[in-house]
């Protein structure tokens, strides 16, 4: 569709539905008021914060602009394409994510850049390409756009890398990526979140996962006062897999929410989702997690487990884990736990001679752990667990 | 594997409803339609004191600002709730019978072709106490008088109010408050009859205490009120159970139960529940929109729920715990088998108040023809619940490949020292499994019946003996015309 058409109409939607509202059953737990409310009328200013490049093509986004400066995006594989979404014209653009919520919908009226990937058919690029969002310009909105396609046979490396500054600037990430994953394609998705202690981060990832294709995302959370992740694939061809794991490390008054949807819409094929969150202080955490499998779906294996692990009175999970099925020859579980370490696991390790506070942390990494050993991508993992014990030692001292 | 005998399957599945008849009995309804004056006149011919009638005159006014809600996963075409007749009684002689030979035989006959031998009973000394409900009045209760020497009261509705009427003023509406949602202010409005129990304290109720309703009278909602109270270390348990005569218009049903446990309390509440499911095109059927839900009010106290849900076109109940006495006990055992075009909402609320409370949810939910079946539950810790524990299980099990199996669990935690774990599985029958059974010479339809069973046998296990065998019975027949 014309760009000038798809955006239009999203501002319409934009306008005449407004926020939602707590009223709306997808929205029950998360109150967005605080960005209704809120302004947006900060000024732009270079982002001045520090980043590990995990590979060699990095794509450094400042405030919500493309920085060629801090970027680099030369000496690309042949057959691999990166750049500004802004110069590349796209029609599967909106696609996938039109106007499913009013922060879609806001994000295809509004973008003003963002990346566009694309692999041409048979091309594989192991190399992880970074994408860096820096933000700190106080009262900004940054409504960014990726696209990210991958042709028939190809694989990509993808990590997404929102790093706020360490002022607790209070801005708003909209970002929305798009990904189509060509037939025996695979795209390997991470999204690391770590933004400010006074942003409001809201993120849609929608993909289509074509014959025997794989898709796999991972969002690891850590960052944002207020957020929510809408991680939403559909297989659309014979034997695709999708993965979609991740991990929530919360504190203070932060609220995060997932909602996962898998939509099976061909047989055989697979899906995986492992979510682990742990909550600190007055922390909450809302999982929705839904998989669809339609009629013509049979021979469906779909997984889909919650798992969160309460540090602190006064944290709060909602977690909902939703199965929908309308073929009867298919392989369906899920689950959810909630509660504390194991007293027993610790106590074990306290007569093996590990102190309590040393057993704490163990078994504390341990279970996020577990969502961790997925990474394959292996630079993108050694930052991950940095981050992750990062965290942990901030929470036990 | 293609099933040979499907063609016999087709013929099962157009058998008639198996307790579909009309039993011919001049009723003494009111005309159809919902206002304050018909509120007001069923409250006036049932001669219930004022607060009563005020009471069901708030809920009325209530209800007038509610909308049905559309949450649930179900479709049915609008209800028009003023075209229901909202007090159907079978017309009496002159006073209430005093005894079964007062009763009118043909509505004896009712009973006895329902399988409800009301006069066998009376001979078979003390197993089961029958407060047989035909529409919206009692008409005859049974072993009331032994039930008395123990202080226990078991009685309809209308008779609590006239003799009871303090313990009815105490608690009803205590758990399911006239405001709580709009089938249940519908009800708490125009609620016609239904059970009273009152369990003194440290009385063990010695026989499973009993109800059979049947909707009768065409055009005609059964509007429900049963009232339980299990006082300081009373148990008792009840069943309630219900078949329908066939018919082509819907029927609406809202029920209102509510349970309250005191300290050491126990109550079972056992459901099988056949209404009219519809033939297999949809058409016909019953709507049932029931609200039950139990309050442990006391430390240590148990409610436990068991139901097997075969009828009804349009099912949408949560038989609820709210778990507010320390180490009080939830549980929730569900069979909810949906055929041709049978629509199931139905699971359970755990709300955990209270320290150490436990609660358990088991629920088989089976889905055959183009029916769809879904579970949707809440377990809730408040931060007040201390080592407040939860496990549920909710396994699906499909039918053929035009029906719907869905579960939709709501989780919320508050308190860190809580261990909640909830579990959920889609499978379908084997065709393995059924080539096994066919080769030891069991057909289909038996084998069929076996998984069947076989998978429900968690929940079984929780009824009484005499549910356990006519569930069994049921699930069969309820399963007839699906393929395996």
């Amino acid at each position: 569709m014309d760009l000038k058409l798809l955006r239009d109409r999203a501002e319409n939607a934009f306008r005449e539905n407004g926020f939602p509202t707590s009223r709306d059953e997808l929205w029950r737990f998360t109150d967005v008021s605080p960005v209704a409310a809120a302004a947006f009328d900060g000024a732009w200013k270079p982002a001045d914060i520090p980043f590990v490049p995990l590979g060699s093509v990095v794509a450094v986004f400042e405030n919500g602009k493309l920085s060629l400066e801090k970027s680099n995006l030369d000496g690309l594989p042949a057959g691999l394409h990166v750049g500004s979404i802004m110069d590349q014209a796209d029609e599967r653009l909106g696609s996938l994510a039109d106007a499913q919520s009013a922060f879609v919908s806001a994000n295809t009226a509004y973008f003003s850049d963002g990346l566009h990937i694309q692999a041409d058919d048979g091309v594989q690029v192991d190399e992880p390409i970074h994408l860096v969002f820096l933000a700190d310009a106080d009262g900004m909105a940054f409504h960014v756009r990726n696209l990210i396609s991958c042709g028939a046979g190809s694989k990509l490396t993808v990590v997404e890398e929102y790093i706020g500054g360490a002022d607790d600037s209070a801005y708003w990430t909209n970002a929305v990526t798009e990904v189509f994953v060509g037939d025996e394609g695979t795209v390997d998705h991470y999204k690391v979140q770590r933004e400010s202690g006074g942003a409001f981060h809201f993120q849609t990832i929608e993909a289509s996962v074509g014959a025997n294709a794989v898709f796999s995302n991972h969002a690891i959370t850590i960052g944002s006062r207020l957020g929510r992740n809408d991680i939403r694939g559909k297989l659309t061809g014979e034997g695709g897999e999708a993965v979609c794991n991740g991990l929530y490390l919360l504190k203070d008054r932060q609220l995060f929410d997932t909602h996962m949807f898998m939509d099976h819409a061909v047989p055989q094929c697979n899906s995986h989702e492992l979510y682990k969150g742990i909550l600190d202080e007055k922390a909450r955490a809302v999982f929705c997690g839904r998989i669809l499998v339609q009629q013509d779906a049979q021979q469906t294996d779909a997984v889909q487990s919650n798992k969160n692990l309460l540090l602190s009175r006064g944290a709060k999970v909602n977690t909902l884990p939703q199965l929908e099925i309308y073929a009867d020859d298919v392989k369906c579980t899920h689950g959810a736990t909630v509660g504390e370490l194991d007293e027993q696991a610790l106590y074990y390790l306290q007569t093996r001679g590990i102190d309590p506070a040393a057993g704490h942390a163990m078994l504390t990494f341990a279970f996020a752990n577990e969502v961790l050993d997925e990474v394959k991508c292996r630079p993108a993992k050694a930052h991950i667990e940095k981050l992750v014990h990062e965290w942990l030692d901030q929470v036990s001292a | 594997m293609k099933i040979e005998n499907e063609k016999s399957f087709d013929e099962i599945a157009e058998k008639e409803y198996k307790y579909g008849f009309v039993t011919d009995i001049e009723s003494d309804s009111l005309p159809p339609g919902l206002n304050e004056e018909i509120v007001r006149e069923i409250s006036r011919r049932k001669n219930e004191p004022e607060w009563l009638t005020e009471w069901r005159v708030k809920a009325f006014h209530h209800w007038t600002t509610l909308e049905q809600p559309q949450w649930a996963k179900v479709e049915f075409p609008p209800i028009d709730y003023q075209a229901v007749s909202y007090y159907s009684a079978p017309k009496r002689k002159i006073d209430a019978p005093k005894s079964l030979d007062e009763v009118d035989p043909e509505l004896l006959e009712t009973y006895e072709k329902l399988g409800i031998p009301l006069r066998e009973q009376e001979v078979l000394a003390g197993v089961v106490a029958v407060d047989a409900v035909f529409d919206s009045v009692s008409v005859a209760t049974t072993f009331k008088g032994k039930l008395e020497e123990m202080g226990i009261i078991f009685c309809s509705f209308s008779e609590a109010v006239k003799d009871h009427p303090e313990l009815v003023k105490k608690y009803l509406g205590s758990v399911v408050p006239y405001k709580d949602n709009y089938f249940a202010t519908l009800n708490s409005a125009v609620f016609s009859d239904g059970s009273f129990c009152y369990v003194p304290p440290g009385v063990r109720c010695p026989m499973e205490l009993s109800t059979y309703f049947r909707i009768n009278a065409a055009n005609t909602g059964q509007f429900e009120r049963t009232l339980l109270i299990a006082d300081e270390g009373a148990y008792v348990s009840y069943l309630e159970g219900c078949t329908a005569p066939q018919r082509d218009e819907n029927q609406l049903h809202a029920a209102v139960v509510e349970l309250i446990a005191h300290k050491d309390a126990k109550i079972k509440y056992s459901t099988v529940q056949n209404w009219y499911p519809g033939d297999k095109d949809g058409k016909g059927g019953i709507y049932n929109f029931v609200t039950k839900r139990g309050h442990c009010r006391g430390d240590n106290s148990k409610i436990s729920w068991t139901q097997v849900e075969t009828g009804s076109a349009i099912t949408w109940k949560y038989p609820s715990c709210i778990l507010k006495g320390d180490n009080s006990v939830g549980e929730f055992y569900s069979v909810a088998v949906t055929n041709n075009m049978q629509q199931a909402d139905t699971g359970t609320k755990m709300i955990h108040i209270g320290k150490n409370t436990k609660s358990t949810i088991v629920s088989k939910g089976i889905s055959a023809g183009r029916a769809q079946n879904s579970y949707r539950g809440l377990v809730r810790v408040q931060e007040t619940a201390e080592n407040a524990r939860n496990f549920s299980q909710c396994d699906s099990m499909l039918i053929g490949d035009q029906c719907g199996a869905h579960t939709f669990p709501y989780i919320d935690i508050n308190n860190p020292t809580a261990q909640v774990e909830h579990e959920a599985t889609t499978t379908k029958i084997g065709e393995d499994q059924i080539f096994y059974c066919n080769q030891r010479g069991l057909d289909t339809e038996e084998a069929v019946n076996m998984i069947v069973n076989g998978f429900c046998k968690e929940v079984f296990r929780e009824l009484p003996m005499e549910f356990a065998v006519e569930a069994q019975k049921l699930l069969g027949i309820s399963l007839e015309g699906s393929v395996g």
